[in-house]
């Protein structure tokens, strides 16, 4: 592997996402909804010297901000963010779990509201997330874990 | 202070002094005060799902102090059978009345109808979630049995799994220094995320199958029906169907003073011999249901201060 000139292209421009739980980075894409948004690189089942195993994001000339990166502690909460600017490092980011996440978690209750008709957005609360990230939904109440199969 | 356009959804949503401040009013109309002061005042009863008691205590209360009513009473007289949606529905009829009351078998319905409402919404029941006026009533109740609320050791019985009521209930309970057992067979025990609730409001409780174990103990018993409708599984229903019946040799082993409380309809879980014994309270209960939602009314709409 040392060989390899490089893992994922270097970028001169935009936001890098390290440190993410394997294989947990398409659905980090899915969270934040930035399939769109310019030139990505994914690199998954990358060598870690703290989990054997990371993902990383590369996103070019995309400056996330923190309420959006937050958002990436639902499933991986010790990735990292670097913003990069002429292909230095501008910000060095830890991600913060957030308090309300709107419409990017279904709700696993079919009888909620949310999951009956299109024009019902979700909303959760976070409630605690040592272990795990447990989170209520504002509309049923009810609470679940979060597990990446309910990402929208 | 304030209910002026404020929703009534949850009980998570009201703090103790919200919850005193209903019941107080609640006495003042039953002794008597606010006399028409609905008067002017134009509710929406929208009613997706059957109800008997919350829907006609509805309508009582708005006309017995001097308000109007309309509304429907299940979802085949409605435009949801065009396919309309909750929040069209709530956007149409919130110009044409003062309050809107609403039952829907959705969880969270209530909440994603009043996001989209000028005028204010009361839950009157979604789904398993909330029953906060049914809650309210049965807090009154107690009260006015009792003339406290702490102190009291009150036992939830029956269909804790589903029934929301007792969600609705337990909640409200927890404002108060009281003792709760939850009693109900192992597949309708309350969701852990009510019993984590309790346990952080610092809520003393305890689980058992069994009411004879802790009948003695009760001041009040708070019987429920198993909600059959909610059973995806019938042959999950038939396993719980009858496993309690209150009869008068249940009453032998509770004390004297323990009170029978029911949200009704009752099935089979309370004999008709029980209603004449002085425990029995739940048709009293039911009929409380009319100056607490008139103080929910009045509070809400601005005509009761």
């Amino acid at each position: 592997m040392n060989d390899r000139p490089y893992k994922v292209f270097r970028i001169q421009n935009g936001t890098v996402i390290d440190h993410i739980i394997s294989p947990m980075a398409l659905k980090i894409i899915d969270i934040l909804k930035i399939k769109g948004q310019g030139i990505i690189s994914i690199g998954i089942n990358f060598d870690s010297k703290k989990n054997k195993k990371k993902d990383i994001i590369k996103i070019e000339n995309v400056y996330l901000d923190k309420k959006a990166t937050d958002l990436i502690a639902l499933i991986s909460p010790e990735s990292t963010i670097n913003i990069i600017k002429n292909s230095k490092v501008i910000e060095k980011r830890q991600i913060e779990m957030p308090k309300e996440i709107i419409d990017i978690v279904k709700c696993p209750n079919p009888m909620c509201v949310t999951n009956n008709y299109h024009d019902c957005y979700t909303k959760f609360y976070v409630v605690s997330y040592e272990k795990s990230t447990i989170i209520r939904c504002h509309y049923c109440e009810r609470e679940t874990v979060v597990i990446p199969a309910l990402i929208k | 202070m304030n209910f002026i356009n404020k929703n009534i959804i949850s009980i998570r949503d009201l703090n103790k002094e919200e919850l005193e401040f209903i019941l107080l009013k609640s006495k003042m109309i039953k002794d008597g005060k606010y006399k028409n002061s609905l008067d002017g005042k134009v509710l929406a009863n929208l009613f997706f799902e059957p109800s008997t008691r919350t829907r006609l205590s509805f309508e009582s209360a708005m006309v017995s102090l001097g308000g109007k009513y309309f509304g429907f009473a299940n979802q085949i007289s409605s435009s949801v059978q065009k396919g309309e949606t909750l929040k069209d529905t709530i956007k149409t009829v919130t110009g044409y009345c003062d309050v809107i009351v609403i039952r829907h078998p959705l969880e969270g319905s209530a909440r994603a109808a009043c996001e989209c409402s000028i005028v204010p919404v009361i839950n009157a029941g979604d789904g398993s979630n909330q029953h906060p006026t049914q809650a309210l009533l049965d807090l009154y109740t107690i009260k006015e049995q009792f003339n406290k609320i702490d102190g009291l050791n009150i036992g939830l019985l029956g269909d804790l799994k589903y029934g929301r009521t007792v969600h609705s209930l337990s909640m409200a309970l927890s404002h108060y220094d009281i003792k709760i057992y939850l009693i109900s067979p192992r597949l309708l025990q309350m969701p852990d995320h009510l019993k984590n609730f309790l346990n952080d409001r610092g809520v003393i409780f305890m689980e058992t199958e069994n009411l004879e174990e802790v009948a003695g103990k009760l001041d009040i018993l708070y019987v429920t029906r198993i909600q059959k409708e909610r059973f995806g599984d019938p042959e999950e229903y038939e396993k719980v169907a009858g496993f309690y019946k209150i009869t008068p040799d249940t009453l032998n082993i509770m004390n004297k003073h323990t009170r029978i409380m029911h949200p009704l309809p009752r099935v089979d879980e309370i004999d008709v011999s029980v209603d004449k014994t002085e425990n029995a309270i739940y048709f009293k209960q039911a009929h409380n249901g009319i100056p607490v939602r008139q103080a929910l009314l009045g509070l809400v709409t601005g005509a009761i201060k």
